[in-house]
């Protein structure tokens, strides 16, 4: 490629070459709506796609220190009290 | 007593039409506390009346009469008398006092686990619960007691057919926490592992406020069973699952995820140390079981993935591979697997080689049509059923507030470009 042209393309691509058209096509674009908003939450329910999220939600927050670890589990004396039957070696 | 003579015989006389039985609720309900008062009272009361014929007047006397701690001796008599009642009442009347009748159901749960009896209550629960549902897409708070005695009483068969059903209606949370969880545990016995993590993956899912113990019981088994079928396991959860389970899961469960790590290494030897090493935790989880089947599917999913490699295969090389003690044991493997039908293989014993196959279907006997074409038919009324769901939701004024009307209060401007915060902002629920 001719180096005026390889610069030219560069100077484009540039932080300091956006035109205002440009500058107000991407202040659209970060101007939320209040379904975007709604849709960041995690308690939507139905309506958010079932697509596996490989972001964990907590780095958002720039990892622990921000939310604590809850220990206390709801439910805690439900009957749980079976035998391990699942061992196949016992059926053989 | 004379009250309760009068009480027999409105009972005897209003059982009929459904306005005498809408009429004569109305009448049990005010005479409700005076049967508590004197509960041994109704002991003879109850050969006066059918449980059939005039089931609302025998169920608020049969829950007066059993209201109260037993003994082991007293539930021994009285389990006939609920099993005989919840067998041959009539729908119809018991369904103008459900809480009633599942207060009766639950004593007769609990009087069988007190004789340690669980079978005696399989039949008579599933009964019940057919009874109080409305239509089968009702989870009541009796599927799960159902589902209990199923699993200590091993009749796994017979509570897969209540799990077949689709449930939409749901009266409690933690009915449907259960429900999945146990319903998970009797899919892992009949070995449909693939139905069992679909109700796993229910608990796990579900919406909670706080992380719940049912659903790191039933994270724990889901990981498990993942590997089993799957050979790997990913610990993300989805965007769906709450942000509980996605902060606190993990926590709980750590023995279980540094498993599937291990597991994912691929080497035998190495996550059978682990297994041991950490055997007692699995021992009082009473998942070391299933953590040998896992340690048992590392062998078979080691062998599906050479038959993504090699056409042919000498025994002694998938023993060497696979870390088997000698041929003779990994034509055990293979030979299994082909029963299973988890891969298409034939075995010359002539020469000790296995040679992998195709998988022979061709998706065009009348049976893959069959199968193909009520799949379908269920995906088309589930889609109609989300429809529905959606639209209902969309006139529920509890959706419509939080949608249309942000936190009230908020005087930041949220939409202003040079106040914009990337970190998302949470309603108060």
């Amino acid at each position: 490629m001719h180096p005026r042209v390889h610069l030219h393309k560069q100077l484009e691509r540039g932080t300091g070459w956006t035109t205002v058209r440009e500058r107000e096509r991407a202040r659209e674009k970060m101007r939320p709506t209040p379904m975007d908003y709604f849709a960041e939450l995690e308690d939507q329910g139905t309506t958010v796609a079932m697509d596996v999220d490989d972001v964990d939600p907590l780095e958002i927050f720039g990892g622990e220190g921000v939310l604590s670890v809850d220990n206390k589990l709801a439910d805690a004396d439900f009957f749980n009290a079976f035998e391990d039957d699942f061992d196949d070696a016992d059926i053989n | 007593m004379g009250s309760i003579e009068n009480l027999v015989t409105q009972i005897q006389g209003l059982s009929g039409s459904i306005d005498d039985i809408a009429h004569l609720h109305n009448i049990l309900k005010v005479a409700d506390e005076s049967l508590h008062a004197e509960p041994s009272a109704l002991s003879s009361v109850l050969d006066q009346v059918d449980p059939a014929k005039h089931s609302l007047g025998y169920l608020y006397f049969l829950e007066a009469f059993t209201s109260g701690p037993v003994s082991k001796e007293q539930a021994l008599t009285l389990i006939p008398i609920l099993a005989r009642f919840i067998n041959c009442c009539d729908a119809q009347q018991i369904r103008f006092a459900p809480d009633k009748f599942v207060s009766v159901c639950k004593r007769f749960k609990d009087h069988v686990l007190l004789i340690e009896s669980p079978l005696r209550g399989v039949s008579p629960m599933r009964a019940a619960v057919r009874k109080l549902q409305t239509t089968s897409e009702h989870l009541t708070t009796l599927h799960p007691d159902f589902l209990l005695l199923c699993l200590l009483s091993k009749s796994y068969n017979i509570g897969l057919s209540v799990l077949e059903d689709d449930i939409f209606d749901v009266d409690q949370p933690r009915d449907l926490f259960l429900y999945c969880y146990y319903g998970g545990m009797i899919c892992i016995g009949q070995k449909r592992f693939r139905k069992a993590l679909e109700l796993l993956h229910n608990v796990v899912t579900a919406p909670m406020n706080a992380i719940n113990a049912i659903a790191v019981e039933a994270y724990k088994k889901y990981i498990l069973v993942s590997l089993i079928h799957y050979g790997q396991f990913s610990t993300s959860l989805p965007k769906y699952a709450s942000s509980a389970a996605q902060r606190n899961l993990k926590n709980f469960c750590q023995p279980y995820i540094e498993l599937a790590t291990t597991y994912s290494s691929g080497k035998i030897a190495e996550f059978k140390i682990y297994v041991d090493t950490n055997r007692e935790k699995y021992d009082n989880d009473k998942n070391l079981g299933l953590v040998k089947q896992v340690v048992s599917s590392m062998y078979k999913h080691n062998i599906q993935r050479l038959t993504q490699t090699y056409l042919t295969l000498s025994l002694q090389d998938i023993a060497n591979t696979v870390q088997l003690g000698s041929p003779k044991e990994a034509e055990m493997h293979v030979l299994q697997m082909i029963q299973d039908g988890e891969i298409f293989a034939t075995i010359n014993q002539k020469d000790g080689m296995v040679r992998f196959l195709e998988d022979p279907e061709q998706y065009k006997t009348c049976q893959m049509i069959e199968h193909i074409d009520s799949s379908i038919q269920r995906i088309m009324t589930l889609s109609r059923k989300l429809n529905a769901m959606d639209e209902l939701m969309s006139y529920d004024p509890l959706y419509l507030s939080k949608v249309l009307f942000p936190q009230v209060g908020r005087e930041r401007q949220r939409f202003d470009f040079d106040d914009f915060d990337t970190v998302p902002q949470k309603f108060p629920i």
